[in-house]
C-alpha cells in the first residue's frame, strides 16, 4: 500500500461526507457525545465548518444500527456506546434554502396565519415520513426484531387516527402497512408543498388538507414506536433539523411550537450558524427556556483560551487519527501525536529564528542590540519583544505609577501570563510587519488558533502540512515540531485555499445603495468579490497592528459598527460573508457588533492568528459600506483617515484600552 | 444553408424533439402564439426577422423592468416591435414592467395577458429563447406541456458570437440574488435521500461555485459544452470553472477532469447524457439540475426533469445581467417540440 497519501483529504465531494465523525465525549462544561444524546433538546450553533451537521449525523438511525458507512469514533466509551443495540433513534432533515423562501412568498400571499399552519402540517407529515422510512428499512434488514404481529398495525392505526381526525377523510390504504402508510404521508408533504409551490390560495389548501398542530403527528410516532415495538422500548426518539438559519422567523416560530411541545420519548435537535437562527418564539409569542431548548455554541467564542485549546486539540488528535487509521492502519494512528508533531509555540525563540535568518540589516540591528541588553543584564529585556517594545516606548513609564514602590512590585507581580503573552505575542506580529518578514505561524496551539473551532479548517491546515512536508506516513507521524518554514508555508496555502475558496463570492451591495440612484448608475459601478474585501480587512488589520498604530491598542483585529445603521443588501453582504467561512461577527448589545477576518486568512495578510474580538477600532457605517463597494483608490484613502484618526487618540492619551501599563524600572535601578 | 437540416430527432416518455439548424433558413410554418422578449442582444432579433409576414395569429412580446433605460435597449426594443408586428396578425399584446427577478410573480402577469385564445388542446407556440432568461421559457415549455394534451412548440435559439469570449473577464451576469427552483419544474424529491447536483456550466464560474457553497449537495456532477458555439469555448468555460471544479473534486492538478461533454447547440445531446444519470441516480438521490450555460442545455434538462418527474431545476439569479450585445453566430437552431 502506498505510503504517501494524504490522510487528511479525500477528493471527490460524495467521499468526503463519508468519513468518519470522531466526537468528544468529556463534558468540562462544554457538553459532550453522552449529553447531546441526552432527553435534553439542543440548539447547536457554530461556524461553517464547526461539525455542527456531524453532531446531527452522529446520532441518525443508519449510523446507529451501522448500516451507514460511517463510523463514530471517540474514546473507549464511546465505542462501546456503539457496539450495543441502540437506544436512540434519530432522522436528520437538511432545512432547504429555496424551500424557505418559496413559503415565505406563499405567505406573503395567504397571511401568517394560515401559512404558519400548514408549514407546520407540512412539516409535520415530513419528519414522520422520515421516520417511517427508517423503521421500514430496519423492519426489512432485521426482522428479528420485529416479530410482534400486531405493532405494525397499531402504530399506523394511530397515525393514522392522529393525522386524519376524520375518519370520513381518512384516506384507505392499498394494504396494512407501514410502506402503505408511508405513501400516504409522501402525499400529504409533497401535495402540500407543490400547492404552496403553485401559489394556491388559503381556502384552497384547507379544503385539501387538514391541519396538524405543531409537533402533534411526531409526538404520536414516538410514543407509540416505543409502546408498541420491544426493541425500541427504552429510545429516544430525535427529529433532527440541520441548517435552521434559513428558516424564517415565522417559521421558526412554529419549529419552536413543537419542540415546546415535545414530551418523552421526542427531543428535537436543531443546529444553526451561530446567531442566525431567527426566533426563539413559539407561535404562542412566548420565548422557548433553557428547558425547552438549550443553545450550545460548539465554536468556543466564548470559552477560556486555555480551556478551548485543550479542548479542541482532543478533537483534533481525534479526527487526526481517524482520518489516519481510515487510510492507513491503527499502528501509524496511535502513534500520532497532534501536538508533538505540530511542536509548541514558541514565539521568542521562532521570532529569533526568522529574524537571524532574514539578513535584513535593521533586523539583524534589532538582534544584536538584543544580545547587548542580555550582555550588559538589563532587567527590562528579557526577550527579544520586550527590547522592541522598550526601544519604541511602546510601554514605557518614566515616573512609577505608585509612588510607593511596594504597591509597584504588587502591581506587577499581578500582571498575569496571559498579559505579558499577549504583548510579546502583538510586538512581534508588529516586528515582523516593521521589517517585512512573514511572521512565523508556528506550533499545534496556532493551528488550533487558525482553525477558529473548524474540523474542516483543521483538516485543511493539516493537509497543507501533508503535502508541504512531503514525506511518508512513517515520518509524519514521528515528527517532533515539523520545521517552521514547512509549517509557515503550509499555513499560508491553507489561508490562500480559504480565500480562493470564497473568492468568487460576489458582493451585492453597491456603492450607490446609501442613496437612490438609476440603475445604469448601478451597473456602471465596479463590482467586488468577497477576496477583495477579506485583502481590505487584511490591510487594515495589518497596519492597526503595527508601528505605530499598536500603541494604542495590541491585537486590534475587528470594527465594530452600529448595525441598525446598514442597508439591507450590506447586511445580506456581512451574513453572507460569515455564512461563507470569510469573517466572523460578535454581538454587544442588539445594535452593536463587530465584525473581523477568520484567523485562517491571518497568514496571508500577517496579523494576529487568535480570535479578532480583543480589541476593535469603530467605524461609521459609511466607513464599512466604503470598504465593501469603493474602489481601491478610495478604500485606501479611507484606511489612511483611520489610522490618522486612531493616532490622533494616542497622542492625545485618549487610548482606553483597559491594559495596565507594562512598568519598567528604569536603567540602573534594582 | 438556406434550409433547415435535421440534426437529430429524439422521442422519450412521450415527448417527442427535433434539432433543426441552418444558417439563415426562414421560419416557415404558422403559430397560434409567438412569445418574445426584449433583450440587449442583437441575436435576439433574428428570429421575428426569419418569420414570415403574418404567420403569427397573435405575438406577445414580454420587456423586463430591468435596464430598460439603456440605449441597446432602447434601440432594439423598437426593432422588436416593428418586426413582430410585421410577422403577426392581430395586434401585438405588449407586456411591460416585468421584473426579471421575481419570476413567480412575472410569470402569472404574463400568463394572465396571453390571448385565451392561445390556449388550446393542441395550441402551437412559437418561443424565441434568446432573449429569455433560462428560468422564463422553462417555466413556460414545463407549463405547457404538463397543462395541454398534445402542443406544439417551436423554439429559436440562435448561437451567440462573444467578443473577447474567453477573457477571463467575460461574463453574462455579475453578483448574486439568491437561488429558487424554477416554476413548474419543482421535481418531487424524497426526503429521506441526499441531493445530486448536475451543473451545465457556463462562462460564469462564480455563479457555479456560489451554488455549491450554498447548497452543499451530496454529490455533484457537471456537463460542459462540448462541442461548443466556437472551438476556443470549451476550453474557457473550463478555465472560468477552475474553483468550483476543484472545491468539488472534478478536477486535479494533473489535468484529468470528469466532465460529461454534451453538444452546447444541441438539447437532445444533454438531454440524453443526462437521462442517463437520472437512471444512474434512481433511488438513490434526489436530482437537481442547475443550467448555468447554453440555454440547449438548460432546454435538455428542463425536458429530463418534465419527463422523469422527480427532477428539479435550480435556477440561480444573479443580481444584474451584463448589458452587452451578443450577434448572433454561424447557425440558428429550432427546436421543434411535440408531445
Amino acid at each position: 500500500m502506498p505510503d504517501n497519501i494524504n490522510p487528511f483529504i479525500y477528493g471527490r465531494r460524495e467521499f468526503e461526507t463519508d468519513t468518519p465523525i470522531y466526537v468528544d465525549d468529556t463534558s468540562e462544561g462544554f457538553l459532550g457525545f453522552f449529553d447531546w444524546i441526552s432527553g435534553q433538546q439542543f440548539l447547536f450553533e457554530g461556524i461553517r465548518g464547526s461539525g455542527k451537521s456531524s453532531i446531527l449525523r452522529s446520532m441518525e438511525w443508519d449510523v446507529a444500527w451501522k448500516i451507514s458507512p460511517i463510523q463514530v469514533k471517540g474514546s473507549k466509551a464511546i465505542e462501546e456506546f456503539f457496539n450495543k443495540q441502540p437506544k436512540h433513534f434519530g432522522i436528520r432533515y437538511r432545512v432547504e434554502e429555496m424551500d424557505s423562501r418559496y413559503w415565505d412568498w406563499w405567505k406573503n400571499r395567504v397571511g401568517k396565519e394560515c401559512a404558519q399552519i400548514y408549514f407546520g402540517t407540512y412539516f409535520e407529515y415530513l419528519l414522520v415520513d422520515l421516520f417511517l422510512n427508517a423503521l421500514i428499512d430496519l423492519m426489512h434488514r432485521y426482522p428479528e426484531y420485529f416479530t410482534k404481529p400486531d405493532a405494525e398495525y397499531a402504530l399506523l392505526d394511530v397515525i393514522l387516527r392522529e393525522g386524519f381526525p376524520d375518519p370520513k377523510s381518512r384516506p384507505r390504504l392499498a394494504e396494512s402497512s407501514l410502506r402503505a402508510l408511508r405513501n400516504i404521508i409522501w402525499d400529504q408533504h409533497s401535495g402540500i408543498k407543490q400547492a404552496v409551490y403553485r401559489g394556491v390560495s388559503g381556502v384552497a389548501i384547507s379544503e385539501e388538507y387538514v391541519p396538524l398542530s405543531p409537533g402533534s403527528l411526531v409526538r404520536c410516532f414516538g410514543k407509540n414506536l416505543v409502546k408498541n415495538y420491544d426493541v425500541f422500548a427504552d429510545s429516544k426518539v430525535f427529529p433532527m433539523l440541520d441548517d435552521c438559519n434559513h428558516l424564517y422567523s415565522w417559521q421558526a416560530e412554529v419549529l419552536n411550537a413543537a419542540i415546546s411541545r415535545a414530551e418523552a420519548p421526542v427531543y428535537y435537535k436543531i443546529t444553526s450558524v451561530i446567531d442566525l437562527y431567527k426566533s426563539q418564539q413559539t407561535t404562542d409569542g412566548r420565548p422557548l427556556n433553557e428547558n425547552e431548548l438549550k443553545a450550545i455554541r460548539i465554536s468556543g467564542e466564548d470559552e477560556a483560551e486555555w480551556h478551548y485549546l485543550k479542548r479542541f486539540s482532543r478533537v483534533a488528535q481525534g479526527v487526526c487519527q481517524t482520518r489516519i487509521r481510515k487510510h492507513y492502519s491503527d499502528e501509524y494512528a496511535n502513534r500520532f501525536d497532534f501536538r508533538r508533531v505540530l511542536g509548541k509555540f514558541d514565539i521568542e525563540t521562532l521570532l529569533e529564528h526568522t529574524v537571524r535568518e532574514s539578513e535584513n540589516p535593521k533586523a539583524i540591528g534589532l538582534l544584536t542590540r538584543y544580545k547587548g541588553y542580555i550582555s550588559a543584564n538589563d532587567k527590562n529585556i528579557k526577550s527579544l519583544t520586550s527590547a522592541w517594545l522598550y526601544e519604541n516606548k511602546i510601554r514605557e513609564e518614566k515616573t512609577p505609577s505608585f509612588a510607593n514602590k511596594d504597591m509597584q512590585e504588587k502591581l506587577l507581580a499581578r500582571l498575569d501570563s496571559t498579559y505579558w503573552r499577549k504583548w510579546r505575542y502583538s510586538a512581534a506580529i508588529a516586528i515582523c510587519n516593521e521589517l517585512k518578514l512573514s511572521f512565523p505561524y508556528y506550533g499545534w496551539q496556532t493551528v488550533i488558533h487558525l482553525s477558529c473551532g473548524s474540523i474542516r479548517e483543521m483538516l485543511n491546515i493539516m493537509s497543507e502540512m501533508w503535502n508541504v512536508s512531503d514525506t511518508t506516513i512513517d515520518n509524519f507521524v514521528n515528527k517532533r515540531g515539523i520545521d517552521y518554514r514547512i509549517q509557515r508555508k503550509a499555513v499560508k496555502n491553507a489561508a490562500l485555499n480559504h480565500l480562493r475558496g470564497v473568492s468568487k463570492l460576489p458582493i451585492c451591495s453597491s456603492k450607490t445603495s446609501l442613496k437612490s440612484e438609476t440603475n445604469i448608475e448601478k451597473q456602471a459601478q465596479p463590482e467586488y468579490y468577497f477576496d477583495t474585501v477579506c485583502n481590505r480587512f487584511g490591510q487594515l488589520f495589518k497596519i492597526l497592528q503595527s508601528y505605530p498604530s499598536i500603541g494604542v491598542t495590541a491585537e486590534t483585529a475587528s470594527i465594530k459598527y452600529d448595525c441598525t445603521k446598514l442597508d439591507k443588501s450590506l447586511l445580506d453582504d456581512i451574513d453572507l460573508a460569515i455564512m461563507s467561512g470569510a469573517m466572523m461577527r460578535k454581538e454587544f448589545d442588539n445594535s452593536s457588533l463587530a465584525l473581523g477576518l477568520r484567523p485562517i486568512l491571518a497568514p496571508i495578510y500577517d496579523i494576529s492568528f487568535r480570535r479578532p474580538f480583543f480589541y476593535y477600532e469603530t467605524l461609521s457605517e459609511t466607513e464599512l459600506h466604503k470598504l465593501f463597494t469603493c474602489s481601491d483608490t478610495e478604500v485606501n484613502h479611507l484606511i489612511s483617515e483611520i489610522v490618522k484618526r486612531r493616532l490622533g487618540r494616542l497622542d492625545k492619551g485618549k487610548h482606553k484600552s483597559g491594559q495596565l501599563p507594562l512598568l519598567f524600572r528604569k536603567r540602573g535601578h534594582k | 444553408m438556406e434550409q433547415w437540416e435535421l440534426i437529430e430527432e429524439y422521442k422519450h416518455q412521450g415527448i417527442e424533439l427535433k434539432a433543426l439548424r441552418s444558417n439563415n433558413a426562414p421560419i416557415g410554418e404558422s403559430f397560434d402564439l409567438a412569445l418574445f422578449w426584449s433583450t440587449f442582444e442583437s441575436r435576439g432579433l433574428v428570429s421575428s426577422n426569419l418569420l414570415k409576414e403574418k404567420s403569427c395569429t397573435d405575438s406577445v412580446i414580454v420587456f423586463f423592468e430591468e435596464e430598460k433605460e439603456t440605449p441597446l435597449r432602447s434601440k432594439n426594443d423598437k426593432i422588436l416591435i416593428e418586426q413582430v408586428t410585421r410577422c403577426t396578425k392581430n395586434p401585438v399584446t405588449i407586456i411591460n414592467n416585468i421584473s426579471i427577478k421575481d419570476i413567480e410573480e412575472s410569470l402569472r402577469k404574463i400568463f394572465s395577458k396571453i390571448p385565451q385564445s392561445s390556449f388550446r388542446r393542441n395550441t402551437n407556440w412559437f418561443i424565441d429563447i434568446s432573449g429569455a432568461s433560462t428560468p422564463f421559457f422553462l417555466s413556460t415549455v414545463a407549463h405547457l406541456l404538463k397543462a395541454f394534451p398534445s402542443p406544439s412548440l417551436v423554439l429559436f435559439n440562435p448561437t451567440g458570437s462573444y467578443k473577447d469570449g474567453t477573457s477571463y473577464g467575460f461574463r453574462f451576469t455579475s453578483g448574486f440574488d439568491r437561488n429558487i427552483w424554477i416554476p413548474s419544474l419543482w421535481g418531487q424529491q424524497d426526503p429521506s435521500l441526499p441531493w445530486t447536483y448536475v451543473f451545465l456550466l457556463g462562462f460564469n464560474g462564480d455563479r457555479s461555485y456560489e451554488v455549491l457553497y450554498r447548497c452543499e449537495p451530496k454529490k455533484v456532477k457537471a456537463l460542459i459544452g462540448n462541442p461548443g458555439y466556437q472551438k476556443s469555448y470549451v476550453a474557457a468555460a473550463i478555465k472560468k470553472n477552475d474553483t468550483f471544479l476543484r472545491q468539488c473534486g472534478l478536477w486535479s492538478d494533473d489535468g484529468k477532469h470528469d466532465l460529461i461533454m454534451a453538444d452546447a447547440s444541441n438539447p437532445i445531446d444533454s438531454w440524453k447524457k443526462l437521462q442517463e444519470i437520472v437512471i444512474e441516480e434512481r433511488n438513490r438521490t434526489n436530482i437537481c439540475f442547475v443550467p448555468l450555460g447554453p440555454k440547449a442545455h438548460a432546454l435538455g434538462s428542463g425536458l429530463c426533469a418534465i419527463t422523469d418527474g422527480k427532477s428539479a431545476v435550480l435556477y440561480s439569479i444573479p443580481r444584474t445581467y451584463i448589458v452587452k450585445d451578443v450577434p448572433r453566430g454561424e447557425y440558428i437552431w429550432k427546436y421543434e417540440i411535440t408531445k
